[in-house]
């Protein structure tokens, strides 16, 4: 008996339930939706959906280095790139070719991961990618923190039972990932905000600069810890929200 | 419709274009190549890394790219299509997909900056496109050609103008739109039709050959990097050195040769300098003696892998012309600091370059020269364009031969193969299943089965007359 991860993308509106499981994504530009994704995603593990999914918005959300020359001058980097097979997924995604960010995002995922897998019940949780944006705030307080996209994967563990159920539903959930990469593809071709090039003066409140070769938008990655779905979880939610708790 | 623009910007769109509908090629052919691909990021973008991506361009596709979009004005203005192909051994072919650049002339955005606006969503749409270009069934057939059967098919491409032939994807065909690059001009709309049905039409293969893309895809051979060798000459040998001196000599300077740097947004985002003289890409040629040995390293035919020299394409300066040059010693290279290396020993065969090559390279070069001195604003940026395409044309030998009969049967070639072939034996057809026959055998059957004991009894003989002796 093997756990899975059931996936679906979907609108936090309209919560598209495919008949394989729930990983959901939605997408929030600024402060409101602006549009919920679905997608199906195979998964005997969890970290390789999120990985294929996150690198690739990490693609179109990172420019290459910035290096001034003069105050007003700067050059940009070359960004790399790498093809990474999934081992669990039929499926091969592209990410930015960077170590640095790779790590990164290895250790936001597999806390995830490990929170999901703290026991053998069937659980969900969901993990977040957000680019932000900084103000500058007048001492003593903290710069604040504008989120202009949030991305939220949530997942399902399942269980399958036998190796023909775990490869047809590898194959699937490589197919449904296919299809949201290219819907992300076709989505960032579309106008989205994007905060403007800032001076240098500024570039730490727009990019994170503290990776050598590329340089993403500022980003931080959240997860919430597993909830595990049993009815009395069920029941004590639909209470909960039914009496305004 | 096409808003006013300065001549300058004018200028810009054009050169933008023209390099993006090359690099987008690049990355589609290089999607195919059936290996894992695996580009360094850089501190410092070099004069090649347009769009600050940093891509390898392959020199054979550079110069197919460049046969059929010569006199293409303005660019854009015919579907630039890439066509991507399974080939049999057998010669049978089917068509996967078909990627399309098209300009929508209907959609435009008047206002939009083209030193920046423009040349940032091109740069996204060329991530769109190397990141949707591993999604589609082609992608999983390219990693298993030259698997465990070398010999089974093979992934080939070609670059047409005009209206993208979708017809050959099957009935179940899907499209998606990869991204568009909205411009003052129109919109750049990039889109990919893909096959669904892989079973090979049995009009057009010798053998049924279902091809199962699900299981491991990847193959046993999956993470074997091999030596690109796009089919752009179809199966034509390059069989003498001279073939590929023309392929060298359509790596000309004009598509490598521009270096950025930006500014701060007072200045409206990214803007374009001008190559500095150290940066200028001049037209390289290997020597001979490398050359020669080029003929046992260049191999007919589209993407096929090379176990025996799998190759890991790193950046150009670290190993230029590296799609050719793989097993020969690295070059040295210098100017790491400033992004900008060349190989030393690549340039001692300047000589060879054509002398008009070279007159217009000093030609450009001045325009350059004069280009850095006269402009004053933020925005520079000169590609130098040089070396015009070879007038020795390739020859290409394209997947449906020019001419041909769209009927697989009425093809010369198939019908020389078929020929070939050992007639099936009168034999094999005289056999008819009857009633009388089944009967007949089962009385022989039975036969066989009563005189059992006696075939046991000799058996028993024998072996024991053995174990005697």
């Amino acid at each position: 008996m093997e756990s899975m991860v059931d996936a679906i993308l979907s609108s936090p509106q309209t919560c598209i339930r495919q008949n394989l499981g729930h990983l959901f994504l939605k997408l929030e530009v600024g402060t409101g939706e602006l549009e919920g994704y679905h997608a199906e995603v195979l998964g005997r593990q969890i970290e390789e959906v999120a990985h294929s999914i996150f690198h690739t918005l990490l693609l179109y959300r990172s420019v290459g280095k910035f290096t001034y020359k003069k105050e007003d001058k700067f050059s940009v980097g070359a960004l790399g790139f790498v093809d990474v097979d999934c081992d669990f997924i039929d499926l091969t995604y592209v990410r930015l070719e960077s170590q640095e960010l790779d790590q990164h995002l290895k250790r936001e995922i597999d806390a995830f991961r490990d929170a999901l897998r703290m026991n053998d019940a069937p659980q969900s949780g969901q993990i977040s990618l957000e680019f932000y944006q900084k103000k500058r705030a007048r001492w003593p307080f903290q710069a604040e923190c504008i989120p202009w996209e949030v991305w939220t994967l949530k997942l399902d563990v399942i269980t399958l039972n036998s190796e023909h159920e775990r490869n047809a539903y590898r194959q699937s959930l490589g197919m449904a990932l296919g299809e949201k990469v290219m819907y992300i593809a076709d989505n960032v071709s579309h106008h989205q905000y994007v905060p403007h090039t800032p001076s240098q003066r500024d570039l730490d409140l727009i990019f994170d600069t503290g990776y050598p070769t590329v340089q993403p938008y500022l980003f931080r990655i959240s997860h919430q810890g597993p909830t595990t779905t049993t009815v009395s979880n069920t029941m004590r939610k639909f209470l909960k929200d039914t009496l305004m708790l | 419709m096409a808003a006013r623009l300065t001549a300058q910007d004018k200028k810009e769109l054009d050169k933008f274009t023209n390099f993006f509908v090359f690099k987008s090629l690049q990355i589609i052919v290089q999607s195919r190549l059936g290996e894992k691909l695996k580009y360094k990021s850089r501190v410092t973008s070099s004069s090649i890394d347009w769009f600050n991506l940093a891509i390898t361009d392959i020199p054979e596709v550079q110069a197919e790219a460049k046969r059929t979009l010569l006199g293409q004005q303005p660019l854009l203005s015919q579907t630039v299509n890439v066509e991507i192909s399974l080939r049999t051994q057998e010669g049978a072919s089917m068509v996967l997909e078909t990627w399309s650049l098209s300009m929508n002339t209907e959609q435009s955005e008047p206002g939009m900056k083209v030193s920046s606006t423009v040349y940032n969503r091109m740069t996204l749409a060329l991530k769109a496109i190397f990141s949707v270009s591993r999604m589609p069934p082609a992608y999983r057939l390219s990693r298993r050609q030259g698997g465990n059967n070398p010999d089974d098919f093979v992934i080939c491409y070609r670059i047409y103008l005009g209206m993208p032939h979708t017809g050959y994807l099957g009935d179940d065909y899907k499209t998606t739109r990869v991204g568009a690059v909205p411009t003052p001009v129109g919109t750049i709309v990039i889109n990919l039709a893909f096959r669904t049905n892989l079973l090979m039409p049995q009009n057009m293969a010798m053998h049924g050959m279902p091809f199962d893309v699900k299981d491991d895809h990847f193959g046993v051979s999956g993470s074997q990097l091999t030596e690109p060798r796009p089919c752009f000459t179809g199966f034509k040998h390059p069989t003498s050195v001279e073939d590929l001196r023309r392929m060298e000599g359509m790596d000309s300077p004009d598509l490598c040769a521009a270096t950025f740097s930006t500014s701060p947004p007072d200045t409206g985002g990214f803007s374009n300098m001008p190559p500095s003289p150290s940066s200028n890409s001049k037209p390289t040629e290997v020597p001979s003696s490398v050359k020669d040995d080029f003929e046992n390293l260049y191999r007919v035919g589209a993407f096929i892998q090379d176990e025996a020299r799998p190759v890991r394409r790193e950046r150009p300066e670290d190993r230029p012309f590296a799609a050719l040059m793989s097993g020969l010693p690295p070059c040295n290279t210098q100017g790491s600091g400033d992004g900008n290396s060349e190989c030393s020993e690549l340039d001692k065969d300047e000589d060879e370059v054509d002398a008009n090559e070279e007159e217009e390279q000093e030609e450009i070069e001045a325009k350059v020269t004069e280009l850095e001195s006269s402009d004053s604003g933020s925005v520079h940026e000169e590609m130098a364009r040089g070396g015009s395409p070879s007038t020795d044309e390739f020859v290409m030998v394209s997947l449906k031969t020019p001419f041909a009969a769209t009927d697989p049967t009425a093809d010369l070639g198939q019908f020389y193969r078929e020929l070939q072939q050992a007639p099936e034996l009168d034999m094999c057809k005289s056999v008819v299943v009857t009633d009388d026959f089944l009967s007949d055998l089962k009385d022989e059957i039975d036969l066989l089965a009563s005189k059992q004991p006696e075939f046991n009894a000799f058996i028993k003989s024998l072996s024991s007359d053995s174990d005697h002796e």
